[in-house]
């Protein structure tokens, strides 16, 4: 009880804050293995894209299958700010949030009015048109990439580490930064209003709220933290391509990583974030005896998850059910409802 | 050349109908956006492979065997897994479908290798020739199949209990289970069923088709484009919507451009469901 | 206001450890003096792992270990495999005393340079670009390995260039694109040609069939992927046949993913050019045999650029319906020395599948560089780096492809000695027609129905 006090409440929102950043800003000083801290800077990045579409998935409940698109455009501008013109990914990441804000206002116009699969739906569609756009598009590089390995300049200029332990440092400051906007807009007047949407957006509707509007700035505010984040992934991988940037699995990952850590809430996306990135990174070197042997538990697992625990990772420690289910090794299939 | 093109599109189209067909099933029964349709597809193919490799049986001759064999194989996933998922929100039933596509895919990599396969010595092939038109016999034998599954979908819906209980539990679940139809056996048999359309397609797509565990995925998107095409889950729709895509991605491919071909599919159906949100004939 | 205190508190505690963790870049702030001492810092950083490394790999009984990148997933997992059980042989000829055998280090046991250390391949995975970089941190950093060769595409081995150029470790690939060598890497290596060198001598070879025995060939028709390898081969080829004074009549990139390529035939059908020029991986490459017999076409000469034509999937497929297409190549079962021989044999009995030059090159640049660091004496990236740059030290009769060295000269890493070659399917099976070797060319190609 008093855990799932703290995780509710006001003072225990700060907490909460102090406790998690403690422990993820120490975790370097426990293991320095460069691989490590990689797979921790990847982990954080995502979950910065999980809290990014938490915002449109998971408070406005409209499930965009398709934000790989704003992922790319941060990573596209984020890449040829350095390369073309030098300049440091501290300014570039928010010009590319911008342009993914106006992205999502011309894209979200007519896509929003759809509902449910069909949102989803044509977000992927979408995507395909990004990608193939990109593939297509010589000016920005196209099917070859950008590459931009930058030696010359400042890491902290570019952000681009020979330690990655700096990196993370920075990335997890931009996540602080994002948890704290993302629990803002939970608490706001605004957030109020999109999940009065997600329930029924038709009852918000005659309530007087504009779910049009809402919806519009909750896409919005989404396509820019993911921006962002697409930018700190352009830094860290240094070459980027269509190939790896769109396709459907990149846009299914940020789904599935919000997912599994509890959608809708304020810390389900870092959860969710750092556990599928872990079971990845660390599958791919455990189970490399057969081909296909790493994702096919990575998908059992996932599997698992959205089937035992409907509300994510996070429900294990605020649903007293849940709780008890564990504990007790009860049959585990009445929480569900 | 203009007829050719048409043929190929409507083959092509039978490709995307049958796979959308399976889709928009279980999309208007149980409103789960199936992500695994693409992977069913792909394991009835191997299903047929090794049939044809144990027995030698041509994979028509293996088709009827494929059919029960998936319809077994839906109603074992349902069991295990989509009741299951059922219960939890509609995202979750999404995502697992998408984490079952993975499980397949790999799974079958685990099985069966990552070499692509083909099924030889086929019973049917060759092409013919009808003035300026080449018909492949193989293709030929796609679009049957698609026609007779197509029909036997719609006799079964329209004329037997079953098939009126699942119509009439994806218009009104809790209307249908006050008249005395079990919901969830129509669940079961529904989604069965369109793990059956994937074994019939699968089986004779390896008629002109080389396979490989990652098929399933690269179809999957315009099989959904063409559901919505088609309009809310609507089994006439999605075939109807196949078959329009089929005819834009053989037409902008050749007389336009190749590269922009899936743009084009993809930018109609966006303006599609920009003017009418609900597809071409939602109800 | 005790809310706004706590969470400044947990801010500062943040930046603090950020700096603390930072260490050698926490005092200082973006002045150039200090990216000096950053970047010192840094190297400090790499060279401890690579110390950490080596006393590591000389705990466990002296073994070095090579990075092998081969793909878990996707379409790339047949060749894969192929490789991982090449590299088995390797070990085993490397490791083990093989009398009679003319392959490197057959005659020893383990590299004699380094005391008879033994080696070992590490398999990490390279499906896509995001993949191979952490894989190739993750085979530095953790296993230690001392460089990475493997089945790369010119896209993965960017990113794991970035780990590798961080670390320090050399890396031998065989990605054609262009921008590999033009990218100025330090740690880069190539062994056989580019795109530049394997489309210019495809061009050639149709100048020397013009020439000699009056092919006529004038027209070409352009089929490439849409990624970023069918990309840049689409590209240079479009210059060299501007070049060589060909007309490209038809230039069609499509999707690898694609569901259908009926279109894309028919477009080459209508154009119907003298030489159809494809790259493509091995799923989509079948396809399109698929459907050209389909349509009923095939050109006079159907010439692939490795990639999907050179995966064993394609042969064991399509059997004899493979026939006429010709592809460009590093290597063939049909050389003739007895170290091409002597591998493909003991292949062919592992695995079954006739040996392709795409596998054995990816696993050949590996013993490649166990052979600089046994020259080297050590496995330092850099010793390793400027043995690669004098020249490898290799008997010409133990090397398989018969160049005449290996030399990686540290402004590109390309390798002065690459050769290409083509080959040409009949009966299922590949031989090679240029340079004149035991197969003859077929041409022109015969329709599907004269077969």
């Amino acid at each position: 009880m008093r855990l799932k006090a703290l995780l509710t409440s006001e003072k225990g929102f700060v907490r909460q804050v102090v406790i998690v950043m403690a422990i993820l800003a120490l975790i370097p000083a426990i293991s320095h293995g460069e691989f490590f801290v990689s797979t921790l800077c990847l982990s954080v990045i995502w979950a910065i894209m999980g809290i990014g579409w938490n915002v449109i998935g998971g408070y406005a409940g409209q499930v965009s299958n398709g934000h790989a698109m704003f992922f790319a455009v941060g990573a596209y501008v984020g890449a040829w700010g350095l390369k073309a013109f030098h300049l440091t990914p501290w300014i570039t990441m928010w010009i590319g949030a911008a342009l993914c804000m106006l992205l999502a206002f011309i894209v979200g116009w007519p896509l929003l009015r759809l509902r449910g699969h069909y949102f989803a739906i044509s977000t992927m569609a979408i995507v395909e048109c990004v990608r193939i756009i990109c593939t297509n598009w010589d000016l920005i590089g196209g099917a070859t990439g950008v590459s931009f390995f930058e030696k010359e300049m400042s890491p902290f200029y570019t952000l681009q580490f020979q330690n990655r332990v700096p990196f993370y440092y920075i990335c997890l400051a931009f996540m602080l930064v994002f948890i704290i906007a993302s629990r803002a807009i939970q608490q706001s007047k605004f957030g109020y209003y999109c999940r009065a949407i997600k329930a029924n957006q038709d009852s918000a509707e005659s309530a007087g709220v504009n779910s049009t509007s809402y919806k519009r700035w909750a896409y919005m505010i989404s396509a820019a933290i993911v921006g962002i984040g697409g930018a700190l992934y352009a830094q860290y991988i240094q070459y980027i391509d269509p190939v790896s940037l769109l396709p459907l699995s990149n846009s299914m990952l940020i789904v599935l990583i919000v997912v599994m850590g509890g959608i809708g809430t304020i810390w389900g996306p870092v959860l969710g974030a750092f556990i599928m990135t872990f079971i990845n990174q660390y599958a791919r070197a455990l189970f490399n005896q057969l081909s296909g042997l790493n994702l096919f538990i990575y998908g059992v697992l996932c599997l698992i998850i959205v089937l035992f625990l409907p509300k994510g990772l996070i429900s294990i420690f605020t649903n007293d059910k849940v709780k008890n289910v564990f504990r007790k090794k009860k049959e585990p299939g009445k929480e569900a409802e | 050349m203009f007829l050719q093109v048409l043929y190929e599109g409507l083959t092509m189209g039978t490709i995307y109908a049958l796979l959308a067909m399976g889709i928009a099933l279980v999309w208007g029964v149980m409103n789960i956006l199936s992500f695994s349709q693409g992977e069913f597809m792909m394991v009835a193919m191997y299903i047929t492979f090794f049939i044809n490799l144990a027995t030698g049986w041509d994979p028509l001759a293996a088709m009827p065997i494929v059919i029960v064999v998936m319809f077994l194989f839906g109603i074992l996933i349902y069991r295990t897994i989509i009741a299951r998922a059922l219960k939890g929100p509609v995202l979750s039933q999404r995502l697992v479908t998408f984490a079952l596509g993975m499980v397949l895919t790999n799974g079958m990599i685990l099985i069966a290798g990552g070499q692509t396969k083909s099924v030889p010595d086929k019973l049917i092939s060759g092409t013919i020739s009808l003035g300026s038109v080449a018909i492949s016999k193989e293709k030929m034998v796609l679009v049957v199949t698609s026609i007779i599954v197509t029909l036997l979908l719609f006799w079964f819906m329209n004329r037997t209990k079953m098939g009126k209980a699942i119509r009439a539990t994806s218009q009104d679940k809790e209307a249908a289970g006050l008249v005395g139809i079990n919901t969830q056996t129509a669940y079961m048999i529904a989604f069965g069923i369109s793990a059956a359309i994937a074994g019939a397609g699968g089986c004779a797509m390896t008629y002109s088709y080389y396979f490989m565990p990652n098929i399933g995925t690269n179809f999957m998107i315009f099989g959904f484009i063409a559901v919505c095409l088609g309009g809310f889950g609507s089994i006439g729709g999605a075939f109807v919507g196949g078959m329009i895509m089929g005819i834009i991605d053989l037409f902008t491919g050749t007389y336009l451009s190749v590269s922009y071909k899936y743009m084009a599919v993809s930018v109609i159906f966006l303006l599609i469901v920009t003017f009418k949100p609900k597809g071409l004939f939602g109800r | 206001m005790k809310k706004l205190l706590a969470v400044f508190l947990s801010v500062a505690m943040v930046l603090s450890l950020a700096a603390c963790g930072g260490d050698s870049g926490s005092d200082k702030k973006d002045t150039k003096a200090a990216d000096a001492t950053q970047a010192a810092g840094d190297t400090k950083a790499a060279e401890d792992t690579k110390a950490a490394n080596e006393s590591g790999s000389a705990a466990s009984g002296d073994t070095i270990k090579i990075g092998l990148m081969v793909s878990f997933t996707g379409s790339g997992v047949q060749a894969g495999e192929e490789c991982q059980a090449l590299a088995k042989i390797f070990e085993d000829i490397i490791n083990n005393k093989h009398d009679g055998v003319s392959l490197p280090f057959a005659a020893d046991e383990g590299l004699p340079g380094l005391g008879g250390a033994k080696i070992e391949f590490v398999v990490g995975d390279q499906s896509t670009a995001d993949i191979a970089l952490s894989e190739a941190e993750r085979l530095i950093t953790e296993e230690g390995v001392i460089g990475l060769c493997g089945n790369f595409s010119s896209a993965t081995t960017k990113t794991a260039m970035v780990a590798a150029e961080k670390y320090g470790v050399p890396v031998i690939s065989e990605g054609t694109s262009m921008s590999l060598t033009e990218a100025a890497y330090t740690y880069f290596g190539r062994s056989f040609p580019g795109d530049d060198v394997f489309i210019d001598d495809s061009f050639s070879y149709l100048d020397h069939l013009n020439e000699t025995q009056n092919a006529e060939i004038k027209t070409i028709c352009l089929i490439s992927e849409d990624s970023e390898f069918g990309t840049n081969i689409a590209k240079v080829e479009a210059e060299a046949a501007a070049a060589h004074g060909y007309d490209v009549i038809e230039n069609i990139s499509y999707n690898k993913d694609a569901t259908n390529v009926t279109s894309e035939v028919l477009r080459a059908k209508q154009a119907n050019a003298d030489v159809v020029m494809m790259s493509s991986y091995a799923a989509d490459a079948l396809l399109f045999m698929q459907e050209f017999k389909t349509q009923d076409y095939f050109p006079k000469m159907l010439f692939g650029q490795r990639g999907g034509f050179m995966a064993s999937d394609f042969a064991i497929n399509l059997k004899n319906d493979a026939d006429y297409v010709l592809t460009t190549s590093r290597w063939n079962a049909d050389m003739d020395n007895a170290a091409a021989q002597e591998i493909a044999k003991l292949f062919k009995d592992d695995m079954g599948v006739v040996l392709l030059g795409d596998a054995l090159t990816s696993v050949w640049d590996g013993v490649l560089l166990a052979v600089a660091a046994n020259q080297a004496g050590s496995t330092d990236g850099d010793a390793m780096r400027a043995v690669m740059a004098e020249g490898l030290d290799l008997d010409p009769a133990l090397d398989p492809f018969g160049l005449e060295g290996y030399k990686y000269p540290e402004k590109h890493g390309q390798n002065e000695f690459g050769k290409a070659i083509v080959l040409q399917y009949k009966g299922g099976e590949l031989g090679t027609v240029y340079p004149e070797g035991s197969a003859e060319l077929m041409y022109p190609a015969k329709g599907w129905n004269e077969r």
